[in-house]
């Protein structure tokens, strides 16, 4: 039940933010609320006191102005198809839900860049490019949902990262509208540094949120590969796969990816109504190639020799669209069926040196074992991104801490292998307590002297990525 | 285990080095390991200097920018302590992008102390092929060429003009068979576009001593340096796929009328397409909120102990 006092202090910045953006785009009742309370983690729930949908980005520097007048703390949505609890309200207020500014402004063939707003949908940017020959590389595995927005705020990766790279690389110039309302470019079609002495477009990307609110993208594009290569290759053992990915990693031809699969999510697939005709006990890679079509059937026939050495079970490869699709079929199908096998899952995300794979990946399934929890594991192997999947039952408290406990020394074995907590979904609200795994006391200092720039009262997402993150402005009468 | 501890890891392809050591003393080292670290010109070079240097060089065309090669750095702080950004795995979203924002702007805040490069399969073969005609010629060829399938898999784009001479020089790395397939294929886009090709040893050397950079658009890249060099004399090198330009004008050109009312203009454009020029011949003109936003930090980070 709402105090009095809060209720009073809601409706009258209610009042001024329907006057901006009308009633009909003003949500506060509890029923759409409730559907802002969490991203796709699932859990860390924080109910929004409202959401607002600009209908364009001169209504959205508006509402970024009330907000700030009426110290409303507020946080950017895109999509919502977080992983890591960033784009929920985690001290109540606004949250500012951009899916209208959803229109592609430019493509430029001859520069190869686009210029977009940051609602757009990844995988509408990529339909729209193909009739221009080109492409967007990024791709996380959300594409037919996440914005560029929040893939550009989450520095977002995918499975072709292995070779180009992640948002990061393709960012050329954010718009940015800051807390004390001005709009701002940072770089643009030319990926420079504009009239700036200092980088600050390397800032935006990846700052989850806290620094600026996205206006517009300037994205650099690349031509459509000619010819692309699908292989899956099978092994009886872990050590095996994983001896594979090195020498993958280590070869000239540069996979564009290359995907792990491990033999519990095959024998789900394979006892699933989506079975793909695997060895249910086996491990499996999934390796792509691209390029022009003479040079890649050449490293294709490489790339075949290469797995055939191995202590490969099974090889199989196909430039086929259709056939393609069934070689990736044991990975694409994997996260929809953890779901429908577990009441919950929680994927985590962590970053190691691809030399330790074998011993990480033992680790998790020791770990979760002792847990009694089952831990399964589909990731980007080329970039040494784990994202193990941990099955449980949030409505079960027992279940919920063994998670918890298992997260954590997860995190403290990457960090002491020379990895990172992170590789492509931020630090959120879900990761902060693990910070001071990888930062001292000067290195948390260094990253929040940037926040003392753009976001010193913590008005824009706060309680995320760094501990004790919370708006000091506030006038909420009290915090959720 | 400190992440910052010196490190080389072939397995992983990456090594942790102090930024006073020549990046050749990296790459020797690298090689036996069938690995490089593509972004360097001089092996003579100290990686520190290499990487707060150049923002691209010539293999940018195939591996990014050298902020998307540089994985971490231990960096002196203006106050002199040291601090860490990034790590040495090859994708890293841990707080904010420090380790970029540093290369690409760290001069004004501090002097890296070690540095973490991420290392690259290097090919058995490399073909270095001089592309030559008029310059219309050559620009129809690079647009065609920058628009084939080719861009994924060549390693180096450049192009230099010198006097009247325009050439593009592409490098490309494979086994023997590979660089057949590469030579016949670029042969095609070539004769297309009434361009000659032919084989030389390497990449000319991309000029330490260019007094003007300019980032800006592919379109405009080549155009202002045949201008550049046309109206002012000198030589320019240019990353094209990247469109950054190096021009060494000639020692007087200051003083020729227009040259530096050109390198306004220049700037101006480039600016506005969100690129820059820059040039010790021009007073800088930084937006106040940068300046502001410099100053700011500088003086934070000169108080970090
Ligand atoms: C099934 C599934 C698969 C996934 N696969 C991948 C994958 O392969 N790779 C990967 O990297 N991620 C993946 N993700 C995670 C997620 O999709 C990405 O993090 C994505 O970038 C989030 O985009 P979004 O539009 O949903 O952003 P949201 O979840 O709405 O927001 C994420 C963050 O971005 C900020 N933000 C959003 N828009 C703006 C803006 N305009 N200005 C400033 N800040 C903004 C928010 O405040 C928040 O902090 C996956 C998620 C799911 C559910």
């Amino acid at each position: 039940m709402e105090s009095p006092g809060r209720s009073a202090w809601r409706s009258e910045w209610t009042r001024g933010l329907v006057a901006i953006a009308g009633a009909a785009r003003v949500l506060t009742d509890r029923a759409s609320l409730i559907n802002y309370e969490n991203d796709a983690l699932g859990f860390h729930r924080f109910r929004p006191d409202c959401v607002v949908i600009p209908d364009g980005s001169e209504e959205l520097a508006a509402l970024v102005r009330y907000a700030r007048d009426a110290a409303l703390p507020y946080t950017v949505r895109g999509s919502g198809t977080g992983l890591s609890g960033g784009s929920v309200a985690a001290e109540g207020g606004l949250i500012l839900h951009l899916s209208r500014l959803k229109r592609i402004l430019e493509v430029n063939v001859a520069d190869q860049y686009c210029v977009v707003e940051p609602g757009v949908v990844l995988h509408r940017l990529n339909e729209h490019l193909e009739a221009h020959g080109l492409f967007y590389p990024p791709d996380p595995s959300s594409g037919y949902a996440s914005t560029l927005g929040g893939n550009v705020a989450e520095n977002a990766g995918g499975i072709r990262c292995f070779k180009y790279g992640v948002t990061a690389n393709y960012v050329l110039g954010v718009e940015a509208l800051l807390l004390d309302g001005r709009l701002l470019r940072f770089g643009g079609p030319a990926g420079g540094l504009g009239r700036a002495a200092a980088d600050w477009r390397a800032l935006m990307v990846g700052s989850e949120g806290m620094l600026a609110t996205f206006t517009r993208l300037w994205l650099r594009l690349k031509p459509l590969p000619e010819k692309v290569w699908t292989f899956l290759a099978t092994f009886a053992r872990l050590e095996d796969a994983a001896d594979m990915i090195v020498q993958l990693v280590h070869h000239p031809a540069f996979p564009v990816a290359i995907e792990f699969v491990d033999n519990k999510v095959v024998k789900l697939v394979e006892a699933s109504p989506m079975a793909a005709g695997l060895d249910p006990d086996s491990w499996l890679l999934v390796v792509e190639l691209d390029g022009p079509e003479p040079l890649v059937d050449l490293q294709a026939r490489e790339l075949e020799e290469l797995l055939r050495r191995g202590k490969t079970r099974k090889v199989e490869r196909t430039s086929d669209k259709e056939e393609r699709l069934k070689l990736w079929k044991a990975r694409k199908v994997a996260a929809g069926l953890m779901g429908q096998v577990s009441p919950d899952f929680f994927i985590q995300d962590a970053v190691i040196p691809r030399s330790c794979l074998g011993e990480v990946l033992r680790f998790i399934y020791e770990e979760a074992e002792k847990e009694g929890i089952h831990a399964l594991n589909v990731f980007h192997a080329g970039d040494g991104n784990l994202h193990p999947n941990f099955l449980f039952d949030a409505r079960n408290h027992d279940e919920t801490e063994k998670i918890h406990r298992l997260g954590h020394r997860l995190m403290e074995k990457v960090v002491a292998c020379g990895g990172t907590l992170s590789g492509e979904h931020g630090i959120g609200n879900d990761k902060m307590e693990y910070i001071g795994l990888i930062f001292g006391p000067r290195e948390i200092a260094l990253q929040r002297s940037l926040l003392d720039l753009f976001n010193p009262n913590h008005q824009l997402n706060p309680g995320k990525v760094f501990p004790l993150r919370s708006y000091v402005g506030c006038c909420v009468p009290e915090k959720p | 285990m400190s992440l910052f501890d010196l490190f080389y890891d072939g397995v992983d392809m990456s090594a942790c080095v102090p930024a006073g050591e020549a990046v050749g003393v990296l790459n020797r080292r690298a090689a036996a390991d069938g690995l490089h670290y593509p972004l360097c010109a001089d092996a003579a070079q100290p990686v520190g200097e290499l990487v707060l240097g150049l923002p691209f060089t010539s293999r940018s065309f195939r591996y990014g920018a050298m902020a998307d090669n540089v994985l971490g750095m231990r960096f002196t702080l203006p106050s002199g302590q040291p601090v860490d950004v990034g790590g040495r795995v090859v994708k890293n979203v841990t707080g904010f992008e420090l380790t970029r924002f540093l290369v690409n702007s760290g001069r004004h805040f501090g002097a890296p102390e070690r540095v973490v490069l991420r290392l690259r399969p290097l090919a058995e073969v490399c073909r270095v092929l001089r592309c030559t005609g008029s310059f219309e010629r050559l620009q129809d060829f690079a647009r065609a060429f920058l628009r084939t399938s080719w861009v994924h898999v060549v390693d180096a784009c450049d192009a230099c003009f010198t006097g009247t001479d325009v050439a593009y020089f592409l490098e490309f790395r494979a086994n023997a068979e590979g660089v057949a397939v590469f030579e016949k294929a670029l042969r095609a886009v070539a004769d297309a576009s009434g361009v000659e090709i032919a084989p030389v040893p390497e990449l000319p050397i991309p000029p330490a001593t260019a007094t003007v950079r300019l980032k800006t658009v592919i379109s405009k890249a080549a155009p202002a340096a045949q201008m550049l060099v046309g109206r002012f004399g000198g030589r320019a090198h240019l990353f094209a796929g990247n469109a950054y330009l190096l021009y060494v004008p000639e020692a007087d050109a200051e003083k020729r009328p227009g040259f530096l009312q050109t390198l306004g203009e220049l700037h101006n454009e480039a600016c506005d397409l969100g690129g820059h020029l820059e040039t010790p011949l021009l007073a800088p003109d930084h937006a106040d909120w940068d300046r502001r936003w410099c100053q700011e930090l500088y003086q934070k980070w000169k108080k970090l102990d």
